[in-house]
């Protein structure tokens, strides 16, 4: 699989399509796919569903069915959870310390004051 | 010791043999020089002089005992045995209208444009193009230097314009960018994210 995703990379690259395969992009690419497997799980779990209460067919083969497509989504979200979270370190890793960065912005922003002007009358 | 040899039968055998072979090509002259072929096919012959001249010529020449031999356009030997070539030779087609006009006509390019389909040249300069920009080293060196070069020149003869070419190129590019595109969400993240999911 790396090996398809490095000539492919090299292949863009070829064309003049440099840096834009990013890890960033690649990470967001398999996230959108596990999103959209995870998708495909849950209306074959609907389906199931339908079967199960529905149509008079081996209610024990279809429960084994709906446990196992459980067992997929259960896995699913969490391979979407491990993306997302090394799309934040990458992320991380190039801005540096969120928490530190967000003081540092505020304190170059300039400050909103609301000043009141109190006649004497 | 006397053998009886004698030379005088070997001469006149010789002799007779010469004559026979004398009147024969006499006849295929006088065929060829009674036939003039302008009358019939359109075609203008070669002669150093006019036919009637090269008839008389040979008149004389038949008198005398020669050897009837035309040298206005080949230089050969006339010796017994090609005298016929010699003279079938003289007869050469020189109407420059007929025969040297489609030559000067044509240029290399009309002869190029005879054989060269120029939208299946357009194909394979897309095809060669895209592998031009491979992955694989070697096959990207291959076509990018030396096919690529060569259609290059083929196209720059023939009627494609530098802004086509550089269209063409464009469209090529845009579409591998989209195959590429399409093969790294699809077919790579896909099947990774399948896997990991399934096991």
């Amino acid at each position: 699989m790396n090996e398809v995703k490095t000539q492919l990379i090299l292949q863009a690259e070829r064309w003049g399509r440099t840096d834009y395969y990013t890890p960033i992009k690649l990470e967001e690419m398999e996230r959108e796919q596990c999103q959209r497997i995870a998708g495909e799980l849950l209306s074959e779990k609907a389906n199931l569903e339908y079967e199960l209460h529905m149509l008079e067919t081996d209610k024990h083969e279809v429960l084994i069915k709906i446990e196992r497509l459980n067992v997929y989504l259960k896995k699913a979200t969490q391979v979407v959870k491990k993306h997302e979270k090394s799309i934040g370190r990458i992320i991380e890793a190039k801005i540096g310390d969120r928490a530190k960065i967000r003081r540092a912005t505020s304190m170059l922003e300039p400050r909103s004051f609301v000043s009141v002007l109190i006649s004497e009358n | 010791m006397n053998l009886g040899l004698s030379a005088e039968l070997a001469k006149e055998k010789l002799h007779g043999a010469s004559q026979l072979k004398q009147k024969q090509s006499e006849k295929a002259q006088e065929l060829l020089v009674k036939q003039d072929p302008s009358m019939t096919t359109g075609i203008q012959w070669a002669y150093s002089q006019a036919p009637q001249a090269v008839q008389a010529q040979a008149s004389v020449q038949k008198a005398e005992g020669q050897t009837v031999q035309s040298k206005p356009m080949t230089a050969e030997v006339a010796t017994p045995e090609i005298e016929d070539l010699a003279v079938l030779s003289s007869a050469v087609s020189v109407k420059e209208e007929a025969v040297l006009a489609p030559t000067n006509q044509r240029s290399l390019l009309s002869y190029m444009r005879l054989g060269i389909n120029p939208a299946a040249l357009e194909e394979s300069y897309r095809e060669i193009y895209k592998k031009s920009k491979s992955h694989n080293l070697l096959l990207e060196r291959f076509m990018a230097n030396v096919k690529l070069g060569g259609l290059n020149l083929l196209m720059s003869l023939t009627s494609f314009s530098a802004e086509k070419l550089e269209d063409i190129k464009a469209e090529v590019r845009e579409g591998a960018l989209k195959e590429i595109e399409l093969k790294l969400s699809q077919d790579w993240a896909y099947a990774k994210a399948l896997i990991e999911i399934m096991g």
